[in-house]
């Protein structure tokens, strides 16, 4: 196991080289420089710019520092819009935020998802069944910017329940975790359902009815473990997608992210900042599919690890 | 098999519902230019910020010459059906006065046709891996199905997203590259990614396929990888490659919707849902909220996004044997 662990961690430092490098040189092949504004600067202050943000030497030349400072030191080099901050301080301020957020979205997903599957499984073929599995298909087709649309219009200026923006309370977390959550909830839920629905039919849960347990215990202890597989290994693409789905949630509801800084410094030419997050949003998947992994082979003792 | 399909599939009222609200909205957004409705982005200054309704009035000038250049043909045949009567704000207009309605189905038409062209870019990448991994195997296909693990690490969706969003930012792009050029980027962009698990799907099908007996057959006489292919292993494809392009469509639609939410898909004044969707969000504050300007937009995506899945769950189940339930 821990020899997997270790293989893992090697091919992901393999993948987050190839994604730096490509993004480094990409993002400066593409024409546009973050001192490029509207009105052109003078020339004296665009040459000292450069030369201070380490842009006038050749690729490879900056190429080399950046890898130096990034793997001497840590170092993500400085923001090249907000002046006087580091790539890391901003990080350091906006990550706590994007993982309480996505964290509330991946735990909301999979007690919503986990319950209407495992209640749609149990209630097979009735109405409550059609109308989950409605629901689910209803959530899988939403983008998740209109399920905030909805949110927001009934939750806000309707009923007036719930503050709209910004990031600190519980009460400003609710909607844009939820919003975020809805969509992997729906999936998880008709992943579940159809494991369920599957293992139900093995020989061992007629062995456990036939030993006269509940078909509560049956569905809750004998079935959800083998059933819940797929969901298990959906996790990882789901973190993806909360991830990638937090750049819209962060903007709707102007959560000072990771999110919506990717976007502003993607769109500003902040080099290093954009860097600085895609080497974030690259690890945190990488975390993301390990753990899924290895929980995969705790939970079906009958997948080695190797 | 076809025959068998055909009944399976109508044996689902969900499939069928679905199939022909899809074909509805298509036509919709193929008839745009025929339908009496003002241009997508004429502005009505007497009309805006209106609630759905039923007002007919007359062409605005300056929408119809827009269209009368650019649709020459179809709007001779829209004079002919409606003369220049016109539905204003049929479902609402914005807040400078454009009508809704006319911008959801020209609207349509982009979305509909990023969904398409990089779902066809996905699946050319995507099923030529595949089968070229499959067929061939050995060390070549353990190399392709490596990288294909190895892309399925790298987010490569932030990596587009970074590269659109530096095109766009750049000030030096601003004029250079027209609109239709955005599009295409993004169609590419949007297909390149998209292509992975079709040649996973693809590859384990060849896998399967490679060992019958009439592959072996055609092996035994001599036919060339690429007639094997084209021959014996597409049509055998076919199902599976369709259950996958109607399952990948929405997912490209969505995507779109999302970059266009971030301003990084279609730019105004170009529309599609995506676009009017965001517009739609931002007039939701306490002053005052156009509901019909989320509504709609969000809708139009549902249902089509939703019928699709639906189409793609009923082909699944009806190609599988193991899946009827």
């Amino acid at each position: 196991m821990i020899g997997f662990i270790a293989r893992r961690l090697v091919a992901a430092l393999g993948v987050l080289a190839v994604v730096v490098t490509l993004c480094f040189f990409l993002m400066r092949l593409i024409p546009g420089g973050p001192f490029d504004s509207e009105q052109a600067l003078d020339p004296v202050i665009r040459a000292n710019l450069l030369a201070a943000y380490d842009l006038d030497a050749p690729m490879h030349e900056q190429f080399g520092r950046y890898l130096e400072r990034l793997l001497l030191h840590g170092d993500l080099g400085p923001s090249m819009r907000y002046r006087d901050y580091s790539v890391s301080e901003i990080l350091a301020e906006s990550l706590p935020v994007s993982l309480v957020l996505g964290g509330a979205a991946v735990v909301i997903a999979l007690l919503l998802g986990l319950g209407a599957g495992a209640l749609a499984a149990a209630r097979r073929g009735t109405w409550v069944d059609t109308a989950i599995m409605f629901l689910a298909g209803l959530g899988l087709s939403l983008p998740s910017f209109v399920i905030a649309g909805v949110l927001v219009l009934l939750f806000v200026f309707y009923w007036q329940l719930l503050p709209v923006v910004g990031f600190g309370s519980l009460a400003q977390l609710v909607l844009p975790a939820v919003s975020l959550a809805l969509p992997f909830a729906a999936a998880i839920a008709r992943l579940f359902r159809a494991g369920l629905l599957e293992v139900l039919g093995e020989d061992w849960i007629r062995t456990a009815r036939a030993k006269g347990r509940s078909p509560t215990a049956v569905l809750l202890v004998h079935a959800a473990r083998p059933a819940s597989l797929p969901v298990v290994s959906y996790l990882g693409p789901a973190v993806a997608g909360v991830l990638s789905g937090s750049l819209v949630i962060e903007n709707i509801f102007a959560i000072p992210g990771v999110g919506t800084h990717f976007v502003e410094s993607a769109l500003n030419a902040d080099y290093n900042l954009a860097l600085g997050v895609v080497i974030v949003y690259t690890l945190l998947l990488t975390l993301a599919n390990l753990a899924v992994d290895v929980a995969y082979g705790l939970i079906d003792p009958r997948i080695e690890v190797e | 098999m076809r025959p068998g399909l055909g009944k399976r599939m109508a044996a689902r009222p969900g499939a069928v519902t679905a199939l022909i609200l899809l074909v509805m909205i298509t036509l919709a957004a193929v008839l745009a230019p025929l339908l009496p409705l003002p241009a997508p982005e004429a502005i009505n200054p007497e009309l805006r910020a209106v609630p759905p309704g039923l007002r007919w009035s007359t062409w605005d000038a300056h929408g119809a010459e827009r269209l009368a250049s650019e649709h020459a043909l179809a709007a001779g045949l829209r004079e002919t059906l409606f003369g220049d009567s016109v539905l204003q704000g049929l479902l609402g207009t914005d807040a400078l006065g454009r009508d809704h309605a006319s911008r959801l189905v020209w609207g349509a038409r982009v979305s509909l046709l990023v969904g398409l062209a990089a779902t066809l870019v996905a699946m050319l990448i995507g099923v030529s891996w595949g089968l070229l991994a499959g067929l061939v195997g050995g060390r070549l296909d353990r190399i392709m199905m490596r990288l294909v693990d190895v892309a399925y690490a790298v987010p490569f969706l932030f990596i587009v997203i970074l590269l659109i969003a530096l095109l766009r930012g750049g000030p030096s792009s601003g004029s250079s590259s027209t609109g239709t050029d955005r599009l295409v980027l993004l169609f590419i962009a949007i297909g390149a990614i998209s292509w992975l698990t079709m040649a996973r799907v693809v590859r384990g099908q060849v896998l399967s396929l490679r060992n019958t007996e009439f592959v072996a057959a055609a092996r035994a006489l001599g036919a060339s990888l690429p007639r094997i292919a084209w021959v014996h292993m597409l049509p055998n494809l076919r199902g599976l490659i369709a259950v996958y392009l109607t399952l990948t469509v929405p997912q490209v639609m969505l995507f779109e919707a999302f970059l266009s939410y971030l301003g990084l898909g279609v730019e105004p004044p170009g529309v599609s849902w995506g676009v009017l969707a965001s517009e739609g969000m931002a007039t939701l504050t306490a002053v005052g909220t156009s509901w019909w300007l989320v509504v709609f937009p969000s809708l139009a995506l549902t249902l089509t996004l939703g019928s699709l899945n639906v189409i793609g769950d009923a082909l699944r189940d009806a190609l599988d044997p193991r899946r009827r339930a």
